[in-house]
């Protein structure tokens, strides 16, 4: 027995180290051959941790184009409607007329339900259209085309109208704006109608005003009918003196029709219905335009100025960005491109000036030359050191910018941005290059990881974004990172310039 | 001709890169023993062992075309089941508590016994040492790293690396003697 010195006890467990040979064990090679399937994206959870980013981008872009279109031939249907609009009528644009036509249409049919003789539904056309909420509404219009567009022609047109208008096909109410039709000729611009009359704020809500202003309305335009006849419609100056005056009803003037006559009253109706739907087609050829029949004091501008104040103005984006870069020492070695994808958010200090924030993972490439790169100390114990080193690092950087728009356009605007980045170096592969020959080279390669560089680089890019639609733009921008401070395990000072294409989304919050 | 590696092995490292599953196969059960060896002495068990020798091993497969085959691939194989193990290190078993040693003035070991020892037993007496005496005492014993190396890889002082080493190397003597008090009192019973 013995002491054991040190070199013994070393010797000892060296050699057993080296003699040790483990007996193959094929479990072993059978989880390893699953890692690799992995790893090859030959499972579905591998090929969408390979994918995921390509994908998103891919769907992104879809998107963003697919949302543009929309919304382009949305625009184009909205500005020919409008065209046609402009080109046809003053008053009541030529769908307008068709909307009336609807209107009976839907009329007529609750009519029929509830089994009705043919005179009395002409009759309870009229009463609906001078009651219930929506059609309220319809009554109104009807009120103000009425005092402006009779001109006497016998009431049995009408019942001519109404029974071809039987078999024609209902448009629901929500399809008011359905091929061409306008709904709500008579509301005003800030009510989102066409700029006419608007009669909600002389009407009283309550259902039994309205039923008196519908009876009020009928009475006046019988009055009309009697006195001014077709004349009154021969001039579409004429219309927007009555749209200018207080001839219109008043609903507190319901109480003067008299209860007793209500035969007398229906009979009425049916004529007046008679003169509303002529009146229509006498609009229909109409040439005078809409600029003339609007009231003054119509809150144009103010409606504009609404408009542009409720429209949210948005103050948070978000950027998916994918960029291929180059990562160099000393701005002249450079060596295979890298690649980079970002996930930014961006938050509107003031209308032109953004502040940006986010993760970046990026897998920089670069060599160092030997002069470049800083050896540890206890490399010198090995009597060749390498003349430069390859290396690829697994970055992580935070990057904090500002982002300023220099110049604007209704789809596309130039920006330039400026900040600061700090790194974290997930992994370094450094790869060790010797111009003589080393047997055993003590250093052939290292892996490590040093961790966070804070604020070690600057950022600045100047960049070209490109509005796809209201939310989704895309962004082209290139950028140079100069390094601050000296980075990963060989202290080296590392450029990157590359290019974002990005993907930008802009959220709107009520 | 690359100096280090014969032909049979460039054939097999070039289905590999090739992503061959057979040539991959191959190269696995060529170098099996030698990365478990390697890993096992880096570990406390056989299991912990086979994980990390997998995970450089597809590391291997995966980064194969990195590897500079003028070089020698089993110091690029050693190199990469060392960096793994001490990658699971600084992630898994950092934060364990170090053991004391046992106070122990003087450890006198048979080496009779120990020369009947199996490769296995002795290897195992450096996976019950704690991480960190295990890491010093592979890295600097049988890897033939230096302090500062060492140092470096783990993140500790030069002085911490040598004072883990001797203390690594008290407590294996003590292991060793408490073998031996056991055979003399299974001899003696």
């Amino acid at each position: 027995m013995k002491e054991l010195p040190d070199d013994e006890l070393d010797k000892l467990f060296k050699k057993s180290a080296e003699e040790l040979d483990s007996i193959f064990d094929p479990q072993d090679w059978n989880a390893l051959s699953k890692s690799l399937d992995g790893a090859d994206g030959k499972t579905p959870a591998m090929w969408w941790r390979k994918w995921w980013s390509a994908g998103l981008l891919a769907l992104l872009m879809t998107g963003g184009i697919g949302t543009y279109l929309l919304t382009n031939n949305a625009k184009e249907s909205e500005n020919n409607f409008a065209a046609k609009n402009a080109g046809q009528t003053s008053i009541g644009p030529a769908p307008a007329i068709k909307k009336d036509e609807a209107d009976n249409n839907k009329t007529v049919e609750k009519l029929a339900g509830e089994n009705l003789d043919g005179q009395n539904k002409d009759v309870v056309r009229i009463k609906n259209a001078g009651q219930g909420d929506e059609t309220g509404t319809v009554a109104k219009s009807d009120g103000v085309g009425i005092s402006t567009r009779e001109n006497g022609l016998p009431g049995t047109v009408v019942n001519k109208e109404i029974a071809a208008t039987k078999n024609r096909k209902i448009l629901p109410r929500r399809w008011s704006k359905t091929g061409g039709v306008y709904l709500e000729p008579n509301r005003s611009i800030g009510r989102g109608g066409d700029g006419a009359f608007n009669l909600a704020d002389n009407v009283d809500n309550s259902s039994g005003i309205q039923r008196g202003a519908g009876k009020v309305r009928e009475k006046e335009v019988l009055e009309q009918s009697g006195s001014a006849g077709s004349e009154v419609f021969n001039s579409g100056n004429r219309m927007a003196e009555n749209a200018g005056t207080d001839n219109v009803f008043k609903p507190g003037v319901a109480d003067n029709i008299p209860v007793g006559s209500h035969d007398v009253a229906e009979e009425n109706r049916l004529l007046i219905a008679a003169d509303l739907l002529e009146a229509r087609a006498m609009v229909w050829n109409k040439t005078s335009t809409l600029p003339k029949v609007r009231p003054a004091g119509t809150p144009v501008l103010e409606t504009t100025k609404t408009a542009e104040e409720k429209e949210p103005s948005p103050k948070f984006a978000v950027r998916f960005s994918y960029s291929p870069e180059l990562s160099t020492v000393g701005v002249k070695n450079f060596s295979k491109p890298g690649t980079a994808v970002s996930l930014l958010i961006e938050y509107a200090l003031f209308r032109k000036l953004y502040i940006q924030t986010g993760v970046t993972r990026s897998s920089k490439v670069y060599n160092a030359k030997a002069g470049e790169y800083e050896w540890p100390a206890s490399w010198y114990d090995q009597k060749v050191l390498p003349t430069s080193v390859d290396g690829v690092c697994k970055i992580i950087e935070i990057p904090l910018n500002l982002r300023y728009d220099i110049a604007q356009t209704e789809r596309s605007r130039w920006f330039a941005g400026a900040g600061a980045s700090s790194y974290y170096m997930q992994n370094e592969k450094y790869d060790y290059n010797y111009s003589k020959y080393v047997h055993y080279p003590k250093w052939p390669n290292y892996e490590t990881s040093t961790g966070w560089y804070w604020l070690s680089h600057l950022n600045a890019s100047v960049g070209y974004e490109y509005r796809l639609s209201k939310k989704l733009s895309l962004i082209a921008e290139p950028y140079v990172r100069i390094p601050v401070k000296k980075v990963g395990f060989g202290k080296v000072d590392l450029f990157t310039f590359g290019t974002w294409f990005s993907v930008r989304y802009t959220p709107v919050f009520k | 001709m690359p100096e280090y590696n014969s032909a049979v092995l460039q054939e097999l490292l070039d289905g590999c890169l090739q992503k061959n599953r057979r040539s991959q196969e191959l190269l696995y059960k060529q170098f099996y023993g030698y990365a478990m060896s390697i890993c096992l002495r880096y570990t406390r068990s056989r299991e912990e062992a086979k994980e990390i020798m997998n995970d450089g091993f597809l590391k291997i497969f995966t980064k194969l075309d990195s590897f500079d085959q003028s070089r020698s691939f089993k110091s690029w194989l050693s190199r990469v089941m060392i960096n793994t193990a001490l990658d699971h290190y600084r992630h898994e078993i950092r934060h364990e508590v170090l053991d004391d040693v046992e106070a122990a003035d003087q450890v006198f070991v048979d080496e009779t016994v120990i020369n009947k020892m199996a490769h296995e037993e002795i290897i195992s007496l450096v996976q019950e040492l704690t991480p960190a005496y295990r890491l010093v005492f592979s890295l600097a014993v049988i890897d033939g790293y230096t302090h500062e190396e060492i140092a470096e890889q783990l993140n500790i002082s030069v002085g911490a690396s040598k004072s883990n080493l001797s203390r690594a190397r008290e407590k294996l003597r003590i292991m060793l003697s408490k073998i031996n008090i056991d055979n003399y009192e299974r001899v003696t019973r």
